[in-house]
């Protein structure tokens, strides 16, 4: 009874319209606030994948500098080695010796840079998967926003989120796409033939050894990434061929002919399959010249080590 | 009596300015079943002026946008239908369809699955939904909607069609070959029929074996 009188008092209350109108806006700025707040997120994200994607090409950019100079630095060492064959002289054989100093320093740089770029493409795959999620709420969020707005006869602000909601879901599928499809990036796979002059010593022999072991590794793992993203395209290739065979999968809307569309994806799987599988063998025969050329290194350096 | 004459007056404008909308309806709905698109959607825009919020309109140009490949648009309008009547059938699946021609399965999914929710009788939605779970690479799924659908509609082709392949694929060669029998017998000389018999073929010689 008390209770029921306390409501009435309450509904009867001269600040009861206060009260509503008060919690209403209250309850508004904070929907806004945890709208802007979703958005400060996915603008954030994208700022950080930004910073990444800049550092990553900075990393490009210097691992490119880095090759150049190695090619120059290669090319050195093997005309003063022919020189070398051909009559000793002491300045010669230091420059060879500095040469080659310089030659793996530089090989360790690339591998350096190597480490810092895998670390820096993983960063911003997972960065892509967290904004992917963002934008899927983002989207959903949006569009109940601009149906809210409708039903108050604000067309207008209701088309204005729309709009927005349509660009970003346009943004989120190409964000998928990216995260998805399964780039074939021809790799610069150049041995690099650390040239030799017979005058190492036992420690730099094992150390150029190790070196080239390392990149075999690499190599090694580049290669089985490559087998993975080869065996994902084959089973989209299968999905999408089998999806062809099914009535109606291409065409759900029977006014549209969309099968073309289902050719040309088949077709571009083809094409990257035929790529990858070419890029395999690539690597394969970079990897085992390399442990060869490692082998060898590591050998000589046992005969050495056994002569002292 | 001087009221009576207003009333009058006010009944017959009223019916006046409902025939000349109905009319106007007739005109847009004429024209989109002609694939008269460009046209269409000028009348249901026109008629959208006078009332905005009738669902049929809306979830109509929703359909014209589409026909003219006007996908945000089209996205637009059917969002608009569904909120002046969230149960309206019509407009998820049409926004299911907008959906697949943007590219966003998962979305698409979504409203055939609220379409069917809100009349699970919506055959059409069913059979997208079996596509779209399909193309998603979810069998069991697909068969659940086919299964559907056939129940009511023992003679649906499309579904028959699908079924006996998702058995076939699934290693139920029974089901499969019932399924493929039953297909051509209701269209023996279909455009898939030679596909058919090919597939009840293999799965018979397996049997042998």
């Amino acid at each position: 009874m008390k209770r029921k009188k306390r409501m009435f008092n309450l509904l009867g209350h001269k600040r009861f319209p206060l009260v509503i109108f008060t919690s209403a806006f209250l309850f508004l700025m904070a929907s806004h606030i945890y709208a802007l707040h979703e958005l400060e997120k996915i603008a954030v994200i994208k700022k950080e994948i930004k910073e990444y994607d800049a550092g990553l090409k900075a990393i490009q950019i210097k691992k490119q500098e880095i090759i150049s100079k190695q090619d120059v630095l290669t090319s050195e060492i093997k005309s003063l080695k022919e020189a070398l064959k051909k009559g000793g002289s002491i300045i010669k054989e230091v420059q060879l010796k500095e040469a080659l100093k310089n030659l793996r320093s530089l090989i360790m740089d690339i591998d350096r840079l190597d480490d810092e770029e895998e670390a820096l493409e993983k960063k911003i795959k997972g960065k892509k998967g967290l904004l992917s999620e963002k934008m899927a709420l983002e989207i959903d969020e949006l569009i109940n926003a601009g149906t809210g707005l409708y039903k108050q006869n604000k067309e207008k602000e209701a088309d204005a989120l729309y709009k927005k909601a349509l660009a970003m879901m346009d943004e989120h599928r190409r964000l998928l796409g990216e995260l998805t499809q399964f780039e074939v990036k021809k790799r610069n796979l150049s041995i690099i033939e650390i040239p030799r002059t017979g005058f190492e010593s036992h420690a730099e022999l094992i150390e150029m050894s190790l070196i080239l072991n390392r990149d075999v590794k690499k190599i090694e793992k580049e290669a089985n990434d490559l087998k993975e993203t080869l065996n994902s395209l084959k089973k989209e290739k299968g999905l999408t061929q089998n999806m062809m065979r099914f009535q109606g999968v291409a065409e759900r809307d029977d006014a549209v002919r969309k099968g073309n569309g289902l050719l040309k994806r088949l077709k571009d799987i083809d094409g990257k399959i035929i790529l990858l599988e070419k890029e395999i063998v690539r690597y394969k025969e970079a990897a085992s010249k390399l442990r060869r050329l490692s082998r060898e290194l590591m050998e000589d350096a046992k005969k050495k080590g056994m002569k002292r | 009596m001087r009221y009576r004459r207003y009333l009058i007056l006010a009944v017959l404008l009223g019916l006046l300015i409902s025939a000349c909308s109905k009319q106007g309806h007739r005109l847009a709905d004429e024209a989109l079943s002609k694939g008269d698109y460009e046209k269409a959607a000028e009348y249901y825009t026109e008629e959208l002026k006078k009332t905005q919020a009738d669902v049929h309109l809306r979830n109509n140009l929703g359909i014209t946008y589409m026909r003219l490949a006007r996908y945000d648009d089209a996205f637009r309008e059917l969002q608009k239908a569904i909120a002046i009547d969230p149960n309206y059938a019509k407009a998820h699946y049409n926004l299911g369809l907008v959906y697949y021609h943007k590219g966003l399965l998962g979305k698409e999914v979504e409203e055939y699955k609220k379409a069917i929710a809100i009349d699970p009788e919506y055959k059409i939605a069913r059979m997208n939904l079996a596509s779209a779970y399909l193309a998603k690479g979810e069998k069991a799924l697909a068969e659940k909607e086919y299964n559907w659908v056939i129940e009511k509609e023992p003679e649906n082709k499309k579904a028959l069609y699908n079924l006996g392949l998702i058995y076939s694929e699934t290693k139920r060669r029974d089901e499969a070959i019932l399924m493929f029998e039953r297909y051509i017998k209701l269209e023996p000389k279909g455009k898939l029929s030679d596909k058919a018999r090919e597939y009840l073929r293999k799965l018979k010689t397996k049997d042998k074996k």
